[in-house]
């Protein structure tokens, strides 16, 4: 057996007589309550949005719906700006919400969530005019970032592990008895491994008591992929504490004295959870530059007044290679606030698409990058792994993106053409027109996501341990 | 800090080029947008951009997290769009090679480390004996430590202080208001670092051993890190802000009730027409010897202009009492004090946001009433599409211009943070003075 349970007890009895244990899981306690109250509190809001958003979504087309029933038991011939029975309009001024719900799990990490918008107003324009649309927010509080149970796990946890590891050897070393606990028939190795175990177990249990607390706060109901989430975390939380606790250690046994070696975790903290993830995002930036914002506003414009200038060549393309759609009669000289409209939207969003598609492909490559190398800071997989389980990674939010730009291309087939043939809408067509529902990637994606973060932190930890044992194996005494 | 200075200074100086050039080019596309409807101009409009200042390359602050430009176009004040931080992966968030993180989070650490020991250390050593041995005094030791540790801190920063401050003259030459916004934010920073020597030398004299003054220290600058953002967490709790779409369908709903310009069955337009006639005492909008559109288009902007006010104005207070809330942190935060006064010398604060954008705004609705009043009084009753102006008239638009806020409003503004940096460093002052005379006491030998 690896560990000596008498050992385990002993280590515990002497280790809970400090006020270390006591004072760092008060600290552990107070942060992780705050941290899921401020998850819950932000899942509400975000619900609450998108709820709100809805209701008046189903009020605004249900008084649609009706204002077209009733027109037709009117027996009055629809005009063209009758709101109700005009699909041009209906298109541009009565937007449809495409949301992403909060996933379950929301509670243990913010995420992404905060920059990028969890809802769409889709509408006939074209689709930079509604996709870069964003969420009221304070800028200084997006810039501070918030207290989640992910900036617990990933900032705060290495932190404490490194608290309780720096001076495991060197105080031992200080006090003179590190000669007396080598002369024992156990290796130091042991005498380490056993110390750190308890310490551990405790940052352990607190974690998962913290993610367990979350959960059952959130009241989510138990799924696949509930569960990979919750394993993923706690396993990569295990592998964080074995990894933070055993680079503590390895400080400890190595370090000059117990106050250098604070610094020197200090230092090493900061590294893993700050310089190399900014390191890793400058390259990103610099090897896949994302070109200015400012010139795909010129260029959308400059675009935008092309198309305009040729709407009626357009239309009479359209109608070219649609013959049985022209109404009689229709003079497409002669101007037509839908037609016109729906015309130049659609060919401007055709032109655009190449133009975006540069702006996508550098993002995705930069996010690409940084996923290949976030290895190189337990933190940034740390992160990565928490938003993904939690449901606000980029990656679902990439998900939520492409399927509201398919929502959009649907909802042009089904008012183009009847904006085209100058047709109105009856009251069953609004049932008919399209609706978002987001679409959750297969359990079995995630999971293989989740898995690769993993597997780095077990690489970490491995990494750490096996460093951890040479050097304990030689101390300095 | 050589290299965060000079990423951000890259990153500044490109963003202010970006930012010139796309509005040169928006007055461009303005001028040249060719033949039609003034109302349509208003809808064509411009895009305002948010300027970058220069101090922006010392602390970039906001600048992510809000949209880089405004759509100034009839009939709603837009939000900002595009922002930064979308653009950027999910490594950002750890933070940004910036001149404010080395002068907010690492200097004070790098000091921490330095200060925790110099008292102790000289016990742990066996050398204070001999030191009091030589006539000096416990305060005159610790006035000695302190001059010390910041010569030492003068030496490390003064380098590259004194780069930064050659960069800014030689690109923006001797320019009064921004020397003294600059010199400014050096003060705060002083004032900040002083703190962190400060109490340093108080645990470090008042703690038994070197051990004891670090790890006291290093919690104190873990808290002071984490502050800000629990009180970001707190604010959005205590003063909360409406989503962007309860905001709008709130505005719409405000909106449909009045005149919007664009529905002529509305009930307001109407009663705008009817008293039209009367006034003019024709019994037909075509009779009227002005354009009623144009004139009813104004009306509907007038009447949006007052539910922007409103609902704006309610979410802009809302935030600013978010941001007093956040600086009642700096009681237990330098951190939190030094951060709104860096955001603000910097130009990079909320309150420049709120400027601009009031700006932009107004020059919106001076725009769209040009052309609102150019359809109305100069040209009668006509079919939408016959109504043309051209570059001659859109050349006489004014371009949209903005001014900073002076420096008296910035210090106004930042008087909360001043007064806290100033109370910190009372503090600490009395501090050094009372733990001067517990270095013997602390000390038993």
């Amino acid at each position: 057996m690896l560990f000596d349970r008498r050992r385990l007890s002993l280590e515990w009895r002497l280790w809970r007589r400090e006020p270390m244990p006591w004072l760092l899981a008060a600290l552990f306690i107070v942060a992780a309550a705050y941290a899921v109250a401020n998850g819950l509190a932000w899942t509400a809001a975000r619900q609450r949005a998108i709820v709100l958003a809805d209701a008046e979504n189903q009020r605004q087309f249900a008084e649609l719906r009706t204002g077209a029933a009733a027109l037709a038991h009117s027996g009055r011939t629809p005009r063209p700006f009758d709101v109700p029975a005009s699909p041009g309009l209906v298109a541009l001024f009565s937007p449809r919400y495409a949301a992403l719900a909060p996933a379950p799990l929301t509670v243990l990490s913010i995420g992404e969530s905060d920059v990028m918008p969890s809802y769409f107003r889709v509408t006939s324009e074209r689709r930079d005019s509604f996709m870069d649309a964003e969420e009221i927010d304070n800028p200084v509080n997006l810039l501070n970032g918030h207290l989640d149970l992910a900036f617990v796990v990933v900032t705060l946890l290495p932190l404490l592990a490194l608290v309780v590891a720096h001076t495991i050897v060197s105080v031992d070393r200080e006090n003179g008895s590190l000669r007396l606990i080598l002369a024992q028939a156990v290796s130091l190795r042991t005498h380490v491994a056993h110390r750190l175990a308890v310490r551990g177990l405790l940052l352990l249990g607190l974690v998962c008591a913290a993610v367990g607390a979350g959960v059952l706060a959130s009241g989510a109901a138990p799924d696949a992929r509930l569960v990979a989430g919750i394993g993923a975390v706690s396993l990569a939380a295990t592998a964080s504490i074995v990894a933070w606790l055993a680079v503590g250690a390895v400080i400890s046994t190595r370090g000059p004295s117990s106050a250098a070696n604070a610094v020197g975790v200090m230092v090493i903290w900061l590294v893993a959870t700050n310089v190399i993830p900014t390191a890793i995002n400058l390259i990103a930036r610099w090897r896949y530059p994302v070109p200015p914002r400012m010139s795909l506003i010129e260029r959308t414009r400059a675009l935008d007044s092309e198309v305009r200038l040729h709407v009626v060549e357009l239309l009479d393309a359209y109608y070219d290679a649609h013959p049985g759609e022209k109404p009689s009669g229709l003079n497409t000289a002669q101007y037509n606030f839908p037609l016109y409209w729906t015309a130049i939207q659609a060919e401007v969003d055709r032109r655009m698409a190449p133009i975006l598609e540069e702006y996508d492909t550098a993002l995705a490559r930069q996010q690409s990058f940084v996923t290949r190398w976030a290895w190189l800071s337990p933190a940034l997989v740390m992160q990565e792994l928490m938003n993904d389980a939690a449901g606000t990674g980029v990656v679902r939010f990439q998900q939520f993106i492409a399927q509201v730009s398919a929502f959009h291309a649907e909802h042009r087939r089904f008012f183009e053409p009847r904006t085209f043939r100058l047709a109105f809408l009856a009251a069953d067509d609004y049932d008919r027109m399209p609706r978002f529902a987001f679409q959750e990637e297969p359990v079995a994606a995630l999971m293989r996501r989740l898995g690769v973060d993993l597997l780095a932190m077990m690489g970490w930890a491995v990494a750490a341990l096996a460093f951890a044992r040479r050097v304990l194996d030689r101390p300095t005494l | 800090m050589a290299a965060s200075l000079a990423t951000g200074w890259s990153d500044a100086v490109r963003a202010r080029r970006e930012r010139a050039s796309a509005q040169v080019a928006m007055r461009q596309q303005w001028e040249t947008q060719g033949d039609k409807n003034p109302h349509s101009a208003a809808h064509y409009s411009i895009f305002a951009f948010r300027p970058r200042p220069p101090l922006s390359f010392v602390d970039a602050g906001i600048d992510p997290y809000v949209g880089i430009a405004v759509w100034l176009e009839a009939h709603k004040q837009n939000d900002f769009r595009y922002r930064p931080a979308r653009d950027s992966t999910a490594a950002s968030r750890f933070g940004e090679a910036t001149a404010v993180f080395v002068l907010q989070i690492l200097l004070p650490l790098v000091l921490i480390a330095f200060v925790a020991p110099v008292v102790t250390g000289e016990r742990e050593a066996g050398t204070y004996l001999l030191l009091l041995a030589t006539g000096i005094g416990p305060r005159q030791m610790m006035t000695g430590k302190m001059l010390g540790v910041s010569l030492a801190l003068a030496l490390l920063v003064a380098p590259a202080a004194v780069a930064g401050g050659l960069v800014l003259v030689s690109a923006f030459g001797i320019n009064a208001d921004l020397l003294e916004r600059a010199a400014l934010m050096a003060l705060g920073y002083t004032a900040y670092l002083a703190i962190f020597v400060g109490l340093g030398l108080i645990v470090s004299s008042l703690s038994r051993s070197s051990r004891i003054a670090l790890a006291t220290l290093l919690v104190f600058w873990v808290a002071n890190s984490v502050v800000p953002r629990i009180m970001s967490d707190l604010a959005s709790r205590r003063y909360p802000l409406p989503s962007s779409a309860e905001m709008v369908n709130a505005m719409n709903a405000q909106m449909r009730e009045g005149v919007d310009g664009h529905d002529p069955e509305n009930a307001r337009t109407d009663e705008l027409r009817a008293s039209l006639l009367a006034q003019y005492g024709v019994t037909d909008e075509r009779q009227l010897p002005v354009n009623f559109d144009g004139i009813s288009l104004q009306a509907g902007e007038e009447y949006g202009s007052a539910i922007f006010d409103r609902f704006y104005g309610e979410l802009w207070t809302q935030i600013r009492r978010q941001n007093r809330l956040r600086l009642t942190g700096a009681v237990v935060s330098p951190l939190a004090a030094i951060q709104p006064w860096s955001l603000a010398l910097a130009g990079m604060d909320w309150m420049h946001q709120e400027r601009f954008a009031a700006a932009a705004e107004t020059y919106r609705r001076r725009l769209v009433k040009t052309m609102n009043e150019e359809l109305s009084y100069r040209s009668q009753a006509a079919p939408y599409e016959a109504v043309q102006r051209g570059r001659e008239f859109w050349l006489a638009m004014p371009d949209f211009t903005y001014t900073p806020p002076p420096l008296s409003d910035v210090l106004h503004e930042v008087r909360g943070a001043a007064l806290m940096l100033a109370g910190w460093l009372a503090a600490i002052a009395i501090g050094c003075v009372l733990a001067a005379g517990q270095i013997g006491r602390v000390f038993k030998w």
